[in-house]
């Protein structure tokens, strides 16, 4: 998956480079662009949605008590609850369509070196 | 075995699609067809195979250094050793050399042997080229392998193909494409000319369509793709009490397109680059291009209210930010290149610029000279062949073929400030010559258009549906050396004779009177070879005096008689005109014993004409 980050929208890069010395024009712009790259690269290869479809901070119940599906935060009691305010949806990867590696591939390469002949 | 669907392919200069739908048996007529568009497996990456619904026409011919061994594998062919589709066209960006483009726009252009190693046309050297037949080939094959793939219980084979084709593609670019399919493994295929499919798929869409035209209207179909522009007539006539449409005009085959537009915004922005002292390199200028195009289809969305779009150029390097060029595309921009090059509004008796003859011309794709879409469509309002004697034909004073409808195609004309561009100079026309304004028939789905309309073509042969009768849009002669002493300085007179009179229709077959030419037996006999898509009333056995202008040369065609046929040494034979039900183009040699042979096409060698 970082590989594909990488090579569809060079996110790898981004997160490597020292960004300290840009001005946030220059880097805003960067961003955005990379942004929707990245967000092309995810939605092709995964469908995202919440766990839980809800609105935050509104009060709603617990699904499971499975803690890898809700997790719960603030004042718990000794007993899980059956509910209470929603503070973030979640994540779940709906379908991963990710591509097959093939055999001889080497995984430990995430990006290839990029050589040109002028 | 009968066959149980139709299959529409569109092969696209930069974008090939296929669509297809069921035949079925003793089905009412009048049910609306039920046409489908097939995704295409194609590499995306490598050792990733994706379905796209177009799959675009490009190949790419790895060398050992270029993929990771087996990431190649098709889901239908382990040792694919050449790449067709997206992986061709994103690894070509970074390797031109090794990339085939446009292969359909080197089939339609006769300056060059088609069958012959042309292509990737920069190759370096140690790159085996391979011959734009070829290269179709190949992308036609990818379409059938992945039709079998799909639908293993319908083999391609077993099925009815229709394969579009411009419809300004001659005779031997027809030839070539039914050659590229028939080694493609196509069997029952069939040609179509794509400005009439784009007409079908609106038909398609509107099964009552009958009440949206009337008996002498005249539709002018418009198609803008990614490298071509093809304009077309078509007339609504009546025959039997019914409705039926005729094709009345074709234009001819400008290397212009969506492409073109991209490339001149890119080059916009670069130079502004340039101005702030940030000049950018070729590869950068592809990804400006590619940012742009993507920008411009915001920029133009129907609706949109941001009037300018950040083409950000991101570093060369591992460093993102720091190499970034920040760059925007306005809609301003947009507007002045189309106004002032591409659309401009200009009067209906402009011409487009003729390519000025260098005396060393490079050679390679003989692209437009002149970028005015509006001044090409002009020249092919006034064509002699779109307004000469047609009863159906709409006419103003001035002889400009005044259309009631304008049906759009192509990935261009999805942009609404294209399409108003357009209509408004054809309004402007109109205006001038005091006819009502044309009303654009609205088409959806621009980019599958060709490909559904073909499919629906299909159904329309087994007997549903309607039919446009059109037959051959040009007119083909034979040139014939007259007998006359040769004087030095004064090259030997040449007539033509008229052999395909325009509008030849399909499965019919004519015999030119009055002519016999006594044919070698055992030798080649060379034929010259010409045609015209503006003359349209010379009748099979013309002659016509004065070649030169508007006659445009093809390969020569030839025949040998095998030897021993005859008693004598020299056969006088007359010839014989066949367009088969495919469209295709066949010239007989026939004896006085009614023995038949059939000149082929020579399209290894070119004769040049002075």
């Amino acid at each position: 998956m970082l590989s594909i980050l990488q090579r569809d929208a060079r996110l790898v890069d981004f997160l490597m480079e020292d960004i300290a010395s840009y001005s946030d024009d220059q880097v805003g712009a960067a961003v955005r662009e990379l942004h929707d790259q990245c967000r092309d690269a995810i939605a092709r290869y995964i469908t995202l949605q919440p766990v839980i479809d809800g609105v935050e901070g509104t009060f709603t119940q617990a699904p499971s008590k499975d803690p890898n599906v809700v997790r719960f935060i603030g004042n718990v009691p000794a007993k899980p609850p059956s509910g209470g305010v929603l503070r973030h949806k979640g994540w779940r990867a709906g379908k991963i369509d990710l591509p097959a590696l093939g055999a001889k591939q080497d995984v430990t390469v995430l990006a290839p070196a990029e050589i040109e002949i002028e | 075995m009968k066959s149980n669907y139709v299959i529409g392919i569109d092969l696209g200069t930069t974008n090939s699609a296929l669509a297809y739908t069921e035949i079925h048996q003793d089905e009412d007529p009048f049910v609306a067809a039920n046409v489908q568009v097939m995704t295409i497996p194609q590499l995306s990456n490598p050792g990733e195979v994706r379905e796209q619904d177009l799959l675009p026409s490009f190949l790419y011919l790895p060398g050992s250094s270029d993929f990771p061994a087996g990431s190649l594998t098709l889901p239908w062919n382990l040792e694919q050793e050449y790449v067709v589709g997206e992986l061709a066209q994103k690894r070509g960006a970074e390797n031109a050399g090794r990339l085939v483009s446009s292969a359909k726009s080197w089939l339609s252009y006769s300056g060059v042997d088609r069958t012959a190693p042309l292509v990737p046309f920069r190759a370096p050297e140690g790159v085996d080229k391979i011959s734009p037949v070829e290269a179709s080939r190949r992308y036609l094959e990818h379409i059938r392998q992945a039709w079998d793939f799909r639908m293993p219980e319908a083999p391609f084979a077993a099925q009815q193909v229709l394969v579009t084709v411009p419809a300004s593609f001659d005779a031997v670019a027809r030839e070539l494409t039914l050659e590229a399919a028939g080694k493609a493994g196509y069997q029952n295929l069939t040609l179509l000319e794509e400005p009439q499919a784009a007409f079908y798929a609106w038909i398609e869409r509107h099964p009552d369509w009958r009440d949206r035209v009337r008996v002498g209207d005249l539709i002018l179909v418009v198609d803008i793709g990614g490298g071509t522009t093809d304009f077309t007539l078509i007339a609504v006539a009546e025959r039997g009490g019914e409705l039926a449409l005729e094709r009345v005009a074709v234009g001819e085959h400008i290397l212009l397109g969506g492409d073109n537009i991209d490339l001149a915004l890119a080059g916009a922005v670069s130079q502004r680059l340039a101005e702030k002292g940030t000049p950018i390199d070729a590869r950068q200028l592809q990804t400006l291009w590619n940012n742009c195009r993507v920008a411009k289809e915001n920029l133009l969305e129907p609706g949109a209210v941001v009037t300018e779009q950040a083409v950000t150029i991101l570093g060369k390097g591992s460093g993102v930010v720091g190499g970034s060029i920040k760059a925007t595309l306005h809609r301003d921009d947009i507007d002045r290149i189309l106004s002032d090059g591409f659309l401009p509004q200009v009067a209906s008796d402009a011409m487009p610029e003729r390519q000025r003859r260098a005396g060393l011309q490079e050679i390679g794709l003989p692209y437009a000279a002149d970028p005015a879409i509006t001044k090409h469509l002009a020249r092919f309002l006034r064509q002699p062949a779109a307004i000469s004697e047609h009863g159906s034909v709409r006419r103003g004073p001035s002889g400009l073929a005044c259309p009631s409808h304008v049906l759009f195609n192509g990935g261009v004309l999805k942009a609404g400030l294209v399409r108003e561009r357009l209509l408004s100079a054809l309004n402007r026309w109109l205006a001038a010559e005091r006819v009502a304004p044309v009303k654009p028939l609205s088409g959806e789905d621009l980019t599958h258009a060709v490909a559904r309309g073909a499919a629906y073509h299909g159904l329309a042969r087994s007997g549903r549906g309607v039919r446009i009768r059109g037959g051959v849009p040009r007119t083909y002669y034979v040139a014939i050396e007259s007998a006359m002493p040769a004087a030095p300085g004064f090259p030997a007179l040449v007539k033509a004779l008229t052999v395909v009179p325009f509008g030849m229709e399909e499965g019919t077959q004519v015999s030119i009177p009055g002519r016999e030419f006594g044919v070698v037996v055992g030798q080649p006999a060379e034929f010259r070879f010409f045609t015209s898509a503006a003359r349209k009333n010379d009748q099979p056995g013309d002659l016509i005096e004065d070649i030169r202008g508007e006659l445009e040369e093809l390969s020569p065609m030839e025949v040998t008689l095998p030897a021993g046929v005859a008693p004598s040494e020299v056969v006088p034979v007359s010839f014989e005109t066949v367009i088969t039900e495919t469209g295709l183009f066949q010239l007989w040699c026939v004896a006085g014993d009614r023995r038949r042979w059939k000149l082929e096409f020579n399209v290894r060698e070119r004769v040049v004409v002075a």
